[in-house]
């Protein structure tokens, strides 16, 4: 059963026993085990329930409904676009699909640096191959791989640089380029279309455009989750709804999951809680071709130039990738330098236009803190510092993107900097030394923001356990990409829905 | 009143209170925030008289007519879409699009040497305060880059520019 904000129109209690906040890759993957195993299970997702055919390939309408602020939460400072989902389904419904693993380095990283000892890749075996399974995981077919991504691999070949096609859980894909602005095809298994339906088929209960505000301790060890049905769209509240239960489980990401926890009084409990924050920001680079491109057409993301991984057991998630992206066009017109008939040359190109982004993954240097306004609504405030090594490794990986596609036979590239000039030959590569990176010249976009719910062995060094339960003893649980040590992975769909199918799977067997 | 009438402490106050709600804008790739594809227009503008002049020409010196390809934001009524965008966002920045237009039209061609208002002066003036905008970090960056965002993005996602940039549109 799905019921949608609009379809409540007075004040309501409900009861269950699970509350599953948040209906992506974690709260999906989490609602449907729960209610394949027979257990009362209830979800909220604050935004809209959104099907296929709404889905009208056109960027300036798809942002507003699919995205947290129609796509407009950035770092305090402006720096960071940080994109979240914000609809049925939420992430999985619009990131490009992608799925790769944590690599084991990276679980070796988190056991130092939390003590997530449980956390082995033996451990998680079993995990990867049912949510491989239920996802359809598996290597892009080769006639969706358009020029914007083959050519990356071409030029790594030629420069004798390692590139892999990546994995995905598309389905079907007929490479209409649109995954960026929901799959208008239905041919992503996002959990808008995988586990959620199936959770609804065993039973469990979704309400859409309700907001969780707070959860209130009750006696006899239940709660009393104080939740806000809002109006589609600008989210103004509606009408006030509570639902009691004796278990909630968050998964409403490392932006919100953190603030619904500090607005229930928990933050004295939980020293690291909104803490640890990593956005990986990643830097779009766009070049000039002679020929076409047309990388709005064809599987985003496909080809992943995996030379520069530098991944330790002491670092976690280094080195730095280049990953051929697409699908819209305003956004690249927005990034582009300059403006008058400067810009028009440029944009005047846009099917010679290829767009790559560069993913540095980062090491938790931010935080959150937030306030509420008179409405309710949560206003996040995250603070965020790119360090010298984080900066140091994004300016030797611009200049091997910029080696790859002048390699590729690029003419101009722009490392979408709105001071920064376009380079022309690999000459001109050691000017990226002194790119500035501040606030209003550059934008970076985070699309895996993880952290501020870390999970490790104690309440000093972590907001969860290795079962992803708060350290307060509380039966409330954290299942989405805030409880990542460090960053997981360079691409955390996958992974949130790993971390959730074994954290939910340990609670069963329990 | 006006927001150019207020005294100018009330201005300033005024000019911090709505810029700051820019600071998304100014970061963000995807200015735009309509709430549906198909959207009946508004019978009355958002903006008065004044701002619309300031955004008018502010419009006119990013995206101006000729150059690559021939239409730009006064050829294809680039106004009144903005003007309908502002309608539908979130009321915080689209009172803070106005700040913006106001800082543009007033405080911004000082940066350039320019004592007239934004909309009075000729192109070549205009694009140099524009450039002094950009290269003033802080408020005046965030401002232009903001106001970019939201001309760029309500421009290059119009049907009948497709056809200069190369783009051919939806499948659907």
């Amino acid at each position: 059963m799905i019921v949608e904000g609009h379809e409540i129109n007075e004040t309501l209690n409900l009861q269950t026993h699970t509350l599953v906040v948040g209906s992506g890759s974690g709260g999906g993957v989490a609602a449907f085990h729960l209610a394949e195993a027979g257990v009362d299970t209830l979800v909220i997702e604050e935004g809209g329930y959104h099907v296929a055919s709404e889905f009208n390939q056109r960027e300036e309408d798809m942002f507003p409904m699919l995205y947290r602020n129609g796509g407009q939460q950035t770092t305090s400072d402006g720096m960071v676009s940080v994109l979240q989902g914000s609809c049925y389904g939420g992430g999985t419904v619009i990131n490009t699909s992608d799925c790769v693993p944590i690599p084991p380095e990276v679980l070796q990283h988190w056991q130092k640096l939390s003590g997530t000892t449980d956390w082995t890749e033996k451990s998680l075996e079993e995990s990867y191959a049912r949510v491989g399974k239920n996802i359809n995981q598996r290597r892009v077919n080769k006639s969706l791989i358009n020029q914007n991504n083959s050519m990356l691999a071409s030029a790594a070949k030629k420069l004798g640089w390692h590139s892999h096609v990546m994995e995905s859980n598309r389905k079907g894909c007929i490479g209409s380029g649109y995954c960026v602005v929901g799959c208008s095809y239905d041919a992503r298994l996002g959990t808008n279309l995988s586990y959620l339906p199936w959770a609804i088929e065993k039973g469990a209960r979704v309400y859409t455009d309700v907001r969780c505000d707070r959860i209130e301790r009750l006696q006899g060890g239940t709660y009393r989750v104080h939740c806000t049905v809002v109006q589609r769209g600008l989210r103004t509240p509606r009408l006030p709804l509570t639902i009691d239960c004796e278990r909630v489980i968050l998964a409403a990401s490392s932006i919100h999951s953190p603030a619904i926890l500090a607005r229930s009084g928990l933050l004295p409990d939980l020293p690291q809680l909104g803490r640890n924050l990593t956005l990986q920001p990643q830097l779009g680079v766009i070049s000039f071709f002679d020929e076409d491109i047309i990388q709005w057409r064809g599987a985003p993301q496909s080809i992943a130039v995996d030379q520069f991984d530098d991944n330790t057991a002491e670092k976690g998630l280094r080195g730095f990738r280049m990953e051929g992206w697409g699908g819209v066009v305003g956004l690249p017109s927005v990034l582009l330098p300059g403006f008058g008939k400067d810009h028009k040359e440029l944009t005047g190109r846009m099917r010679q236009t290829a767009v790559t982004a560069l993913l540095v993954p980062d090491q938790p240097s931010g935080s959150i803190s937030y306030q509420w306004n008179e409405q309710g609504r949560v206003i996040p405030k995250i603070d965020y510092t790119m360090t010298a090594e984080w900066k140091q490794r994004l300016v030797e990986g611009m200049k091997r993107t910029g080696e790859l596609l002048f390699a590729a036979g690029a003419k101009q590239i722009s490392f979408t900097n709105q001071a920064f000039p376009l380079l022309t030959s690999p000459d001109e590569l050691h000017k990226v030394e002194s790119f500035p990176i501040e606030p209003g010249l550059s934008v970076f976009t985070s699309a895996h923001n993880q952290g501020t719910c870390r999970m490790g062995s104690s309440k000093e060094n972590s907001v969860v356990d290795q079962n992803l339960r708060l350290h307060t003893g509380d039966n409330i649980y954290v299942m989405d990409a805030s409880v990542m040590p460090s960053s997981a992975s360079t691409h955390v769909m996958l992974p949130i829905m790993v971390v959730a199918d074994r954290a939910i799977h340990r609670m069963l067997d329990a | 009143m006006h927001p150019n009438q207020l005294p100018e402490l009330s201005r300033r106050t005024f000019l911090c209170r709505t810029l700051q709600v820019l600071g998304a804008a100014a970061a963000m790739p995807l200015a735009s925030v309509s709430i549906a594809s198909s959207h009946a227009p508004q019978a009355e503008s958002f903006l008065n008289g004044g701002e619309l002049a300031t955004l008018d020409a502010l419009a006119d010196s990013l995206i101006p007519s000729g150059g690559a390809f021939g239409p730009g934001a006064r050829d294809v009524k680039l106004l009144v879409h903005i003007d309908d965008y502002l309608h539908r966002i979130d009321p915080r920045v689209a009172t803070g699009f106005r700040g913006a237009l106001v800082y543009i039209e007033t405080e911004a061609p000082a940066l350039a040497g320019k004592s007239s208002p934004f909309s009075a002066l000729d192109a070549e003036s205009r694009a140099a305060v524009l450039q002094a905008m950009l290269d003033t970090p802080g408020l005046s960056r965030g401002v232009f880059l903001a106001s970019k965002n939201v001309c760029m993005v309500n421009f290059y996602t119009l049907d009948q520019v497709w056809q200069f940039t190369g783009y051919d549109g939806p499948m659907l």
